[in-house]
């Protein structure tokens, strides 16, 4: 069983025990959520904002001014503790980073092309993620599902910046090597050699 | 596909796969109904249609669109263009089945070649197959039947090959079309494709960044090996060797007595002469030897003289020629020197293979001195049996005349090499070691070892430079290790580079010459160029032996003896303990008209069901040679010796005196019999005197 409900006002929730209770819904939280489910606990999992939680959100416009705006607080491990006559509860806190100091807002005047597309935008907050193909986190992500809401991407070509040669091709292949005119031929030879080696 | 193994389908795929080669074979019953009675309705071609999208290999289905298009144009009603569009796009729906399938390109290259359909997808439609599968040879075929069509300049085709191996560069297709563009624009002098050094050179630079990025990738080689070929290639046919040679004594015995004669591997002796060879040895095949083309002045000539090729193929085409001066008519007077000149190439004519032209003329002179007859009687037997135990020869020591064997002026027949040759060949030597001491790879070590044979080819040992042969025989040799997949060409290349070795200098041959001594220990007339435990499995470095007259081959690993029938003076040859499987390998034998004494004992004559290399030989079958059929049926009317033909057609045109095939499986009694009557000349036979 597992629920997930944004909670706007206090109705009435159905059943009344469970067996873990979750608030706040960035990504460490879901993951949790769904472990505790898969092994067959229930779950109640809250949040008190309109959208998903802190650094994980995709927000739209008007979302990420208010986020932005708003005082960033959660109710704390302790109101919960507060709520509660049973010794049976256990509380723990999840330790959330920040991801800016400071932030400053500037409102332009709205023209007719924003007011027309607001809607087509969404702002990822964590910005995209670079997982290894073999990563740990893969298997996760196809053994809980959620990669059926994800979309992945390769990625083509690596850089790294010189200060005298500006952004410098990282050869990662094959052909690569045999187009580059900068490496020597046997520095050419040795370097896939290190790839076969390394495969 | 290569190196997958077959996995056994499982029970549900099992019945799929009968259930539709059931409903296939039901297809293809009527379509070769419908083939088999002419039957051309939209029914019949919907029908066939079918079954080449669903097996575009089938070839018989392409014919008969072909035959159907035929028809239909034949009815003045038909759209040809509409007809045309049909075959393109079922064509497209085949290959998309299967874009490996030949017969579909086929079929469009004849749909284009038709000349009703648009070119203008075509390339769009290659581009998307050739990025499916960018090494199909059939893609690359029709890109080049297509690019013709189009007028597509061979420099844009060319800037094709380029992407695409930048892509992957392991794409023989794509490398070998470089080539094909780059000849074509090598050869009409394109702008900026002449000097031909600048191209190679930038292409040279091209493909090090292949074989160096991966040198087990052999696709870069490949092209490398054609550089290479093209650095080094001579396109004009050059007289390479002669016999005689420029300069030489040639001595002519008036009797069967060779006592007392003077002896030199330069200035020859003949014994009985009736007539005079004059062997012509090239670098590769041509045409239009006559007397015209080579004139001859001589006393000794006194009718019109008829030049033959030395070619199993009945070709007007050789490599090796040879003319007889007829002396039988001509009585020749003692102690007279008579002199002989030849003149090659005077007038135009002599052509290569390729179309190229002999532009070297040269001239040959030399002398034949007639000996006094001995004053001893001849004996009355007619001479003794030949033996080729080590008793029988003795070393030389030494040559009395101070003359090289391979004369100063034979440097007139080699080519003025370019320096540019000699020095590109010599940088990509020094590219392939600095990469074998990087990484140690087999087509390395290969490639090293025929740019080093190509070097010394290049620079010839009258320059004073050291030659690379030893270093070549020992890269052989460990590719016979590393390799051994490939041991027999590995094997056979040092076979020719040993050869080249020993036939090289006087003085690297003088070890393998010794004089013969018959049964009574007097030295004959017979210098004896003794060959043999070489373990040669290749003959090679002909055109330095068209003088011996006397060979020792045996205890060696030869399986054909290639090249050989240009030794015209050759009288004795002993190839016994060697491994020549078939009759048909001794092919060249056959045009050796001076032989006298052939041993072949100790091979595998009759030990193969499986004759290799009968196909390479002329044979009644292939009606390439005159055989002489009524002869063949005379001989083997009183034998059931049909099998024998192979033999015959060896045999039947030689005048041996003595013939050993001990030690073969073919030699039995039938056998003997029939080579006693296919050799009415025979004395020896097996060691033991004919009656």
């Amino acid at each position: 069983m597992y629920l997930i409900i944004v909670v706007f006002s206090y109705p009435s929730i159905d059943p009344v025990n469970f067996d873990l209770i979750i608030v706040g819904t960035a990504l460490s939280e879901c993951v949790i959520a769904v472990a505790a489910s898969v092994v067959g606990k229930t779950i109640l999992h809250l949040d008190p904002n309109s959208f998903y939680d802190s650094h994980f959100a995709s927000l739209s416009f008007h979302n990420l001014t208010s986020y932005l705006t708003s005082p960033h607080s959660l109710p704390s491990a302790a109101t919960v503790v507060a709520s509660s006559n049973s010794d049976d509860i256990v509380v723990v806190d999840l330790v959330h980073q920040p991801f800016y100091t400071d932030a400053e807002t500037a409102t332009y005047d709205e023209s007719v092309f924003l007011s027309e597309n607001l809607r087509k935008f969404n702002i990822d907050l964590g910005g995209p993620r670079a997982l290894f193909c073999a990563d740990k986190t893969i298997d996760l992500l196809m053994k809980s599902g959620a990669a059926q809401y994800l979309e992945f991407k390769g990625i083509d070509e690596s850089f790294v910046y010189e200060a005298n040669a500006g952004l410098v091709n990282v050869l990662d292949s094959r052909g690569m090597i045999f187009r580059d005119k900068k490496l020597s031929l046997e520095e050419k030879n040795q370097l896939i050699r290190f790839f076969k080696l390394v495969q | 596909m290569h190196g997958r193994p077959r996995k056994a389908l499982k029970q549900e795929d099992e019945a799929a796969s009968a259930a539709k080669t059931e409903k296939l074979r039901s297809v293809q019953a009527q379509f070769l109904a419908n083939h088999h009675n002419h039957i051309y309705s939209k029914e019949a071609l919907d029908l066939s249609a079918k079954l080449l999208e669903v097996n575009p290999e089938c070839y018989t289905a392409w014919n008969y669109r072909k035959l159907a298009v035929q028809h239909f144009l034949s009815n003045s009603d038909s759209d040809p263009h509409s007809i045309f569009d049909d075959e393109l796009k079922l064509v497209e729906n085949a290959l998309r089945k299967n874009f490996k399938s030949y017969g579909a390109w086929h079929h469009r290259k004849w749909v284009l070649n038709k000349g009703h359909s648009s070119i203008d997808n075509e390339m769009r439609l290659l581009n998307g197959f050739q990025k499916m599968d960018p090494r199909n040879f059939h893609a690359w075929n029709y890109r080049r039947f297509v690019a013709e069509l189009m007028k597509r300049s061979d420099e844009d085709e060319l800037k094709y090959t380029e992407e695409v191996i930048a892509t992957n560069f392991s794409n023989y297709s794509a490398w070998h079309n470089r080539s094909v563009l780059l000849s074509n624009l090598l050869k009409r002098k394109a702008e900026g494709y002449f000097p031909k050094e600048k191209v190679l050179e930038e292409e040279f630079e091209h493909v090090h960044n292949a074989i160096f990025t991966d040198p087990d990738d052999q696709s870069g080689w490949f092209y490398h090996l054609w550089l290479i070929q093209q650095t080094v290639k001579i396109d004009a046919p050059l007289l390479v060797s002669s016999w005689p040679s420029h300069g030489s004594n040639i001595t002519l015995i008036g009797d069967n007595d060779l006592r007392g004669c003077g002896l030199s591997l330069l200035n020859g002796t003949l014994s009985n002469p009736g007539t005079l060879p004059i062997i012509l040895y090239f670098n590769q095949a041509v045409e239009g030897i006559n007397s015209s083309t080579v004139a001859i002045k001589s006393e000794l000539l006194k009718e019109e003289l008829i030049w033959k090729p030395l070619s199993m193929n009945n070709s007007n085409t050789a490599q090796f020629w040879v003319v007889y001066l007829n002396l039988g008519n001509f009585e020749l007077q003692p102690s007279k020197t008579y002199s002989v000149e030849i003149n090659i190439g005077h007038s135009k004519g002599i052509i290569s293979s390729n179309g190229n032209h002999f532009d070297d003329p040269s001239q040959i002179s030399c002398k034949v001195f007639v000996q006094t007859a001995s004053s001893e009687p001849t004996e009355g037997q007619g001479g003794k049996r030949t033996t080729w135990k080590d008793t029988n020869f003795q070393k030389i020591d030494h040559f009395q005349e101070s003359d090289s064997i391979l004369p100063a002026d034979q440097n007139h027949h080699i080519p003025t090499t370019s320096n540019w040759c000699t020095e590109e060949i010599g940088e990509e030597i020094t590219k392939v070691r600095d990469l074998l001491s990087e990484y140690d790879c087999k087509i390395g070590k290969l490639t090293l070892a025929r740019l080093l044979s190509a070097l010394d080819s290049l620079s010839f040992q009258y320059d004073g430079r050291k030659s690379n042969t030893e270093e070549v025989l020992q890269l052989y040799t460990d590719l016979m290790k590393l390799d051994p997949t490939h041991y027999l060409y590995y094997k056979d290349e040092h076979s020719l580079i040993s050869l080249k070795r020993i036939t090289s200098t006087r003085d690297s041959l003088l070890p393998y010459c010794h004089y013969y001594k018959d049964a009574t220990e007097t030295i004959t007339g017979y210098v004896c160029l003794r060959l043999r435990n070489l373990s040669l499995s290749r003959m090679g470095s002909i055109e330095n032996l068209l003088w011996v007259q006397m060979l020792d081959l045996s205890h060696n690993e030869l399986q054909s003896v290639e090249g050989l029938e240009a030794m015209q003076l050759l009288s004795c040859l002993n190839l016994s303990h060697n491994k020549f499987g078939s009759f048909t390998a001794l092919e060249p034998v056959r045009l050796l008209k001076s032989l006298k004494v052939l041993n072949i004992s100790y091979n595998e004559l009759g030990s193969h069901s499986i004759d290799t290399t009968r196909y390479l030989c002329s044979s009644p079958v292939s009606h390439a040679e005159e055989f002489a059929w009524d002869r063949f049926e005379l001989l083997t009317d009183s034998i059931n010796a049909t099998k024998f033909w192979e033999a015959f057609l060896i045999f039947g045109s030689l005048t041996l005196t003595e013939l050993n095939i001990t030690g073969n499986a073919v030699a039995d009694e039938n056998f003997r019999s029939f080579l006693v009557k296919v050799l009415p000349t025979l004395k020896w036979l097996d060691d033991e005197e004919l009656s």
